[in-house]
Parts: structure tokens; C-alpha cells; sequence
């Protein structure tokens, strides 16, 4: 039977951040360089390549002699950027268009943080390339089915078929819409 | 010391087709400033034979029927610049000596880190790829000017799947790889002095390594030496972790229409000046004078071609873009004369050095520095939040008749909210 199925790469740990996934010039998954993606060296990672967090100072004076009690437990503000875009080199924004994902909290105008530092795995929400453009549908990989399925009753899934290439372009991690 | 230089294919090329899936396989084109030449090609319109730096109207005379396969696209440098700025960073995270050699290129230093640099190198390709989408070569030798080689062997040697090690081969595996490539490709050696090179009876990158360093020495320079020397494997040259701050800042433009006007070209040096200044500034720099030039179309047959310039020293070493602009507008006052059609000007900030380390001005009102310094700190804070442009001084237009056209530039995919790609569902 020819080969049609993603295949998946065994996780990478990527120094703890993620996970990292290989794959061949314009992400056709269906021909991974398995033995050869592994993940970035460790030991350099890390917080250099973040938004720069620095430490709030204390708003008020501090006396002589008389400490501010919260000056040990002061911490860091919370980063956004840590929050959406842990991988900053990989992390694009998409603007969606269309209703197909509606039941699955996706509406026409949102914005979509996609990380293409992780494995689209079954179950996902995924940017795919479906006839020269970007579709955001939730992979279905089990079993040596794939198919890109909406979520929305009166949209069908685009099914693979035998022979058929899926090339996914990133995985979605968030959701930012207005209220 | 093994050094990696990896280096990106076709750059703004693949840039482009990752923003664009329906690029894919397809032949792209970028062209320069003003649409103009082609700056950088797919793999495909490679194929087709259309060269580096030729002009794209000729490009597509000569293509005839085929030049309807062939997307071409203005240059999008906020887009190239941004996913440079990703590349450069991921590759960073391999090795803590990195040197920035150019918008798609970067030398890194592999000595001490785990693991064998060939499986470093594809960690390195691999990673790029799927976190960016771009396809890197990385090649791999003991000197930078082998890794040079090296990588523009990876890029030949598809079968080596973007990677090429030379410190992995046999030292006469690597003479029979050096022997076929014409010395004017190895970093360093131009076409001029590869002219020369031939004289001696040096025609390719092997006959440069065996030649004796002391005679290629008397026969050109040191730093040919070195090159040679390099192609031995013996390092000559480290690498650039920090890049040294530029001498002079330039920034001209030919425009998209000619102008006559003295008020036009007052607008367009303005906008020069204040970006000049801009990156004066982003190095802690200040400028002790200012260059100006203009110049007339040369394609016209009806009038006499015009070109002059003029140096204008400021009264003390400055950041200020209104002192810069007072000091460019002066100099143009001087040299402008109406009747050409000018198709040219710019501007160079001259005698750069380090603001923290001027002496001040003994009759300078002591706190027109701090005020001055804060409000450039402002503007620039401004331009980098809202676009470069928002914020500027009353001569400088925003749209103005002379600014590039640009007609076929792709959307700033990610650095423009409301230029993001589209994902439909």
C-alpha cells in the first residue's frame, strides 16, 4: 500500500521549550528527515532570545532601617510574549478567514499564533497548504487515515487520498480574538 | 576550529514562497529598488537561465513565452529582514561564537560543542527549515574560507543534502573537490584578482592552495596570503562577534520619478537625512559632517547629464536629526541648480565616533545635550513602534512622487497587523 500517512517523529525535546519537528524543504511531512532533526544544543538556549523582562524596581522609598516587607518577593511582571510565542523564532500570526471552525472557538477575524516549532500531532489544530493556501482545519492522523476535518457541522473533511502529499505549514497554539 | 558558515538559498526568493505556498516549485524573481534588476532568484528561474543583477525588462524580452511562469516581486525588505533577524537567532542557539556575516549568511564557531560538527550542521539545517521554512546550506572546514568552499559545495552536491563537511574527508578528497572551482569563487579572490591569479598560472582554488604563501605574498597582498594560507587549513581570520560600528552611514535613493523642484528634493533629503540619522543613532554614533549629492538621470539624450555634492561640517559632533538636516539642507542650497531632471540624492554622515566618548563643548549650554538627546530618544522610540515614517520633521513628506515604487511587493507578513497572512477556514 503506498504511503500516504504523516509520519510521526519520535519527540524531540527541545531545551525546555518544546518540541522541535524536522521537516523537508516546504514541510512535506510525508519524507522526514528522521535520524537527522534533533534538537538545538541545549545548553545556549534560553532567555536571551526572549522580550526583554526586566525586574519592576520598588515604587516606593526605601528607608534606612526599615525594609519593605515585599522587597524579597518581589517578582517579575508577567510576559505576554513568554506566554503566546515560546519559541519567538518560530511563532507567526495568521488573521483567519471563514466560518469552518466556528466549534472549535475559531471565528472569522481572530488571529492565530501558529508555532511551527511543534509536531503537528493527531488532534491538532493545524495551518495546512490546500491548493496554494493556507486552511486552518483540526488533523486527523490515526490509524493510516489523515484528513483535515473542520468544525462545523455543514463543512466536510478534506480527505487524503492515496498518493496525496498533506504538507503542514505550522500548528495553532492560540486563539486571540476581540470581545 | 571547526567553523560553520550557514548560509540561506536563494534567500529572498524562499522568503517570498514561504508566505506564499502557491510560490512553491514555481520560478521567483526579486527585484531591486525601483523594480529594477533581479536581486535574487528560485531555484527554478535559475533554471531558466535568468542571471543575478540583470535587468528584468531584458530578463523578460528574452524569455519571450516562458516569462509569463515566472512570478516577479518587488523587494520586501521589512518581510527579509525580520525572518533574517529569526534565522540569525536560531543559529545562535547552537553556538555562543556567532558572526553575522550578511542578511542570510553567519559564520559559526563548532570547537567545544557536543557532538560531531557534521551532525551539528544538520541540527543547524534542520531546525531553520522547520521552525522558518528556509532552506539553508552549512558548510563546515577548519578556517572560514573553507567553510566558505564548503558551503558552496553543499549547495552543488544535492546529494549531500545541504551539508558539506571538508574536515570529515581525506586531504585528497578535498584537493579533488577544490581542484574543479575557479579561484575567483573563493572568499576573498574577486574577478579582477582572479584575472591576475591566472597570470601566474593560478586558475583555480587548488592551484591558490598549493601556490608557496610567500610568492602569492609578493605577487599581490597579505590578505591573499592569508586566503592561501587559509585554504591550507591554518586559520588567518577570527571570527566577528561584534560588528565593528560603520565609518560613514549613506543613504540614497534613485527616485521613482525624476524631480526638478528644489522644494522636492528638500522633502527627499530631509527623509534621507532623518533615516541616516536614524542608524546613526541605533550605534551610540554622532557625525561630525554631513555629505550631499544629486544627481540628474544619465538615460537622457536632451539634456547635459548633472552630478554635484558637498561636505558640510557641523559646528560640533552630533546625533540631532534637525542639526543634520539644517547641515544637508545648507549643502543642497549650495549645489542645486534648477533645470535637470533629478533622478538621484543622498546623503553621508561623515567623521563618526562613539557620543560617549566626545569631549564636551566647553560653550555649549550644558543641557541642550540632555534635551536634544531625549527627544531623538522619543522619536526613535515613536518610529520603531508606530513604522519607520510616523514621526518626522515638517519637510519630510510620507508619499511623496520620488519615493521607490515598489509595485509588486507581497504583504510585510510579520510585521504588520494588518498585513498578516490569511488562513482560510
Amino acid at each position: 500500500m503506498p504511503e500516504r500517512v504523516i509520519r510521526s517523529h519520535p519527540a524531540r525535546p527541545e531545551p525546555g521549550l518544546g518540541f522541535s519537528v524536522g521537516r523537508a524543504h516546504g514541510g512535506v511531512l510525508s519524507t522526514p528527515p528522521v535520524a537527522t532533526t534533533a534538537e538545538p544544543l541545549g545548553v545556549l538556549s534560553g532567555l536571551a532570545t526572549r522580550s526583554h523582562r526586566p525586574l519592576p524596581r520598588l515604587r516606593w522609598p526605601v528607608q534606612a532601617g526599615f525594609p519593605s516587607p515585599a522587597e524579597d518577593d518581589q517578582d517579575a511582571a508577567i510576559d505576554l510574549n513568554e506566554l503566546l510565542a515560546p519559541h519567538p523564532e518560530a511563532c507567526f500570526l495568521l488573521r483567519v478567514r471563514g466560518c469552518s471552525m466556528v466549534d472549535a472557538g475559531i471565528d472569522d477575524g481572530d488571529l492565530l499564533l501558529v508555532d511551527r516549532a511543534l509536531e503537528p500531532s493527531h488532534g491538532r489544530i493545524v495551518i495546512a497548504v490546500v491548493d496554494g493556501e493556507f486552511t486552518v482545519k483540526r488533523l486527523h492522523r490515526q490509524a493510516q487515515v489523515v484528513r483535515l476535518e473542520a468544525a462545523h457541522a455543514q463543512y466536510p473533511a478534506i480527505e487524503l487520498k492515496d498518493g496525496q502529499e498533506l504538507q503542514v505549514w505550522g500548528v495553532v497554539t492560540r486563539v486571540i480574538k476581540s470581545v | 576550529m571547526p567553523v560553520a558558515l550557514v548560509d540561506c538559498n536563494s534567500f529572498y526568493a524562499s522568503c517570498e514562497q514561504v508566505f506564499q505556498p502557491r510560490l512553491q516549485g514555481r520560478a521567483v524573481v526579486v527585484l531591486s529598488n525601483n523594480d529594477g534588476c533581479v536581486v535574487a532568484r528560485s531555484r527554478e528561474a535559475k533554471a531558466l537561465g535568468i542571471k543575478m543583477g540583470e535587468p528584468w525588462f531584458q530578463a523578460r524580452r528574452r524569455l519571450q513565452g516562458q516569462a509569463e511562469a515566472v512570478t516577479a516581486l518587488s523587494s520586501n525588505y521589512a518581510l527579509y529582514a525580520d525572518m533574517s533577524n529569526r534565522v540569525m537567532r536560531i543559529l545562535g542557539r547552537f553556538s555562543p561564537r556567532q558572526e553575522v556575516y550578511s542578511i542570510d549568511e553567519s559564520f559559526l564557531a563548532l570547537d567545544g560543542l557536543p557532538g560531531p560538527p557534521a551532525v551539528i550542521g544538520e541540527r543547524m539545517r534542520a531546525t531553520v527549515l522547520g521552525w522558518t521554512g528556509l532552506p539553508v546550506c552549512v558548510g563546515i572546514g577548519p578556517t572560514k574560507t573553507l567553510a566558505k568552499l564548503a558551503n558552496h559545495l553543499a549547495k552543488q552536491h544535492l546529494a549531500w543534502a545541504g551539508v558539506c563537511d571538508l574536515e570529515a574527508l581525506e586531504a585528497g578528497e578535498v584537493e579533488r573537490l577544490l581542484a574543479p572551482i575557479p579561484v575567483g569563487e573563493v572568499w576573498g579572490v574577486g574577478a579582477r584578482l582572479a584575472q591576475r591569479l591566472a597570470r601566474l598560472g593560478i586558475d583555480t582554488a587548488l592551484d591558490l592552495r598549493r601556490a608557496p604563501p610567500a610568492q602569492v605574498r609578493r605577487h599581490s597582498s597579505v590578505m591573499l596570503e592569508r586566503t592561501a594560507l587559509e585554504l591550507r587549513g591554518i586559520a588567518c581570520l577570527d571570527l566577528e562577534m561584534v560588528s565593528p560600528d560603520k565609518q560613514q552611514i549613506r543613504c540614497s535613493r534613485t527616485f521613482g520619478a525624476t524631480v526638478s523642484s528644489l522644494a522636492e528634493l528638500t522633502e527627499a533629503i530631509t527623509s534621507f537625512t532623518s533615516r541616516a540619522a536614524e542608524k546613526l543613532r541605533a550605534q551610540q554614533g554622532e557625525a561630525a559632517a554631513i555629505l550631499v549629492e544629486i544627481r540628474s538621470s544619465a538615460f537622457r539624450r536632451d539634456a547635459a547629464p548633472y552630478a554635484a555634492s558637498r561636505v558640510v561640517p557641523l559646528a560640533a559632533p552630533t546625533a540631532d536629526t534637525r542639526a543634520l538636516v539644517a547641515a544637508a539642507r545648507a549643502g543642497l542650497n549650495r549645489i542645486y541648480k534648477p533645470g535637470p531632471a533629478y533622478a538621484k540624492a543622498g546623503v553621508i554622515l561623515l567623521d563618526l565616533s562613539r557620543a560617549a566618548e566626545r569631549q564636551p563643548d566647553l560653550f555649549a549650554e550644558p543641557t541642550a545635550d540632555a534635551r536634544s538627546q531625549a527627544l531623538m530618544a522619543t522619536l526613535d522610540q515613536i518610529n520603531r513602534r508606530f513604522g519607520r515614517g510616523s514621526l518626522t520633521l515638517a519637510n519630510a513628506r510620507p508619499a511623496p512622487r520620488w519615493r521607490r515604487r515598489e509595485q509588486f511587493r507581497s504583504p510585510r507578513y510579520t510585521t504588520r497587523l494588518d498585513e498578516l497572512p490569511v488562513a482560510h477556514c
